[in-house]
């Protein structure tokens, strides 16, 4: 399993926790597409993946049949040492994913409003994972931080929906929730860049 | 008739000091390994350290222990001083050797530790980047695991080695395949 789908499926399993509706779209990592479309309209930029092998594009347009719509993007990846180690390892390596969660709610049904579901999501948003959580061996530590929580909805859709006509009404909340997950692990005991499955 | 004078000299077998400024020449840092080998078995590795074959026999007979990862340090000796005659105010008598390092594989070995303490029969060797010292004599084996505050610190055996030998241990080429540690299953 691909770690970014890991830790979404962990951070998913909370949000349902925090936000139980009945009607509820969780997406994992995506990234924004363009879809050139209609030669006549502008391109749009939309929140997508990609599938490795059969080629298709998945877009994630925030549907307003369900209560709670969330995904996460992936904006960028870092990389320092921290000293220490054994034997002839040069420190350990922490890995920082910055991430971003978009959440649509709509506040009728969760009966938060925005700034609400913001606080909810800081303090519901787990600290670190357990070591049975880990992907696999080669983890020394995974701790999120919240960095910042913006709930400016018309902002976010822009950002998030280029030449897409703002749909949401009222009664929604959109929240960005950026925080980072850093990992320290083990390089040396990683199996194959492709493979971490628990041994 | 004068009393005869008695004068004894020591002859000196003293070895050319090198001098080399080349890169490869220098040594890095951290006890990255530590072996201990029994008593019984040190002659026969002492004949020749560098030779593999020499360390997976006294391996396969659990004469050698290999603790392939560590982090430590080794003190280099502290000079222990002994009386001086004539115009010298002491000599040296020997050294005191230190040898601190860590073992990160604490769940595993509580009770290899709780009775290794107990021996007075493993002298340990450690290796550094590219050599391996040999001491001569057997260790005390002093092991503790603290525990820290920290949620991220590792919780490892600490061990101390303390040896009394009146030489240094002099560097030799790291036998190759001794200190690895075994395939990650």
């Amino acid at each position: 399993m691909n770690f970014l789908d890991h830790i979404t499926d962990r951070l998913n399993d909370r949000l349902i926790g925090l936000f139980p509706c009945e009607r509820r779209q969780a997406f994992g990592v995506v990234k924004l597409i363009r879809l050139n479309g209609d030669k006549s309209a502008k391109p749009k930029t939309v929140p997508g993946a990609y599938q490795i092998g059969t080629k298709n594009v998945n877009t994630y347009i925030i549907d307003d049949r369900f209560s709670v719509n969330s995904y996460f993007r992936l904006t960028s990846m870092s990389a320092r040492r921290v000293p220490g180690g054994y034997g002839d390892e040069n420190g350990r390596i922490v890995l920082t994913h910055n991430i971003a969660l978009i959440l649509c709610a709509n506040m009728e049904d969760v009966g938060l409003r925005d700034d609400e579901i913001a606080l909810a999501i800081q303090f519901g948003f787990p600290d670190r994972l357990s070591p049975d959580q880990y992907p696999s061996r080669d983890f020394y530590s995974i701790v999120f931080n919240v960095n910042t929580i913006q709930v400016a909805a018309e902002q976010i859709f822009r950002e998030e929906f280029t030449n897409v006509d703002f749909f949401l009404g009222p009664e929604h909340a959109l929240l960005k929730v950026n925080f980072t997950v850093e990992s320290t692990m083990n390089k040396k005991c990683f199996q194959s860049l492709c493979n971490t499955e628990k041994v | 008739m004068p009393y005869p004078v008695y004068y004894a000299t020591c002859a000196e077998k003293l070895p050319d000091h090198i001098a080399n400024s080349c890169a490869d020449s220098m040594e890095h840092g951290r006890v990255r390994s530590v072996a201990l080998v029994h008593t019984s078995y040190l002659d026969a590795l002492k004949l020749d350290p560098e030779d593999p074959t020499n360390w997976l026999a006294g391996i396969d007979e659990k004469l050698i222990i290999i603790i392939p990862e560590t982090t430590g340090t080794y003190d280099g000796g502290t000079p222990v001083d002994g009386p001086g005659y004539g115009d010298l105010e002491t000599s040296l008598a020997g050294y005191r050797h230190v040898i601190a390092y860590k073992d990160p594989n604490f769940k595993a070995n509580c009770e290899f530790y709780n009775v290794i303490k107990h021996s007075r029969s493993w002298v340990p060797a450690i290796r550094l980047e590219t050599q391996t010292l040999l001491f001569d004599k057997p260790a005390v084996i002093i092991p503790k695991a603290p525990v820290t505050e920290d949620l991220n610190a590792d919780v490892v055996f600490d061990v101390e080695l303390r040896i009394s030998q009146p030489d240094i241990p002099c560097p030799f080429d790291t036998p190759a395949d001794i200190f690895i540690p075994f395939a990650y299953v």
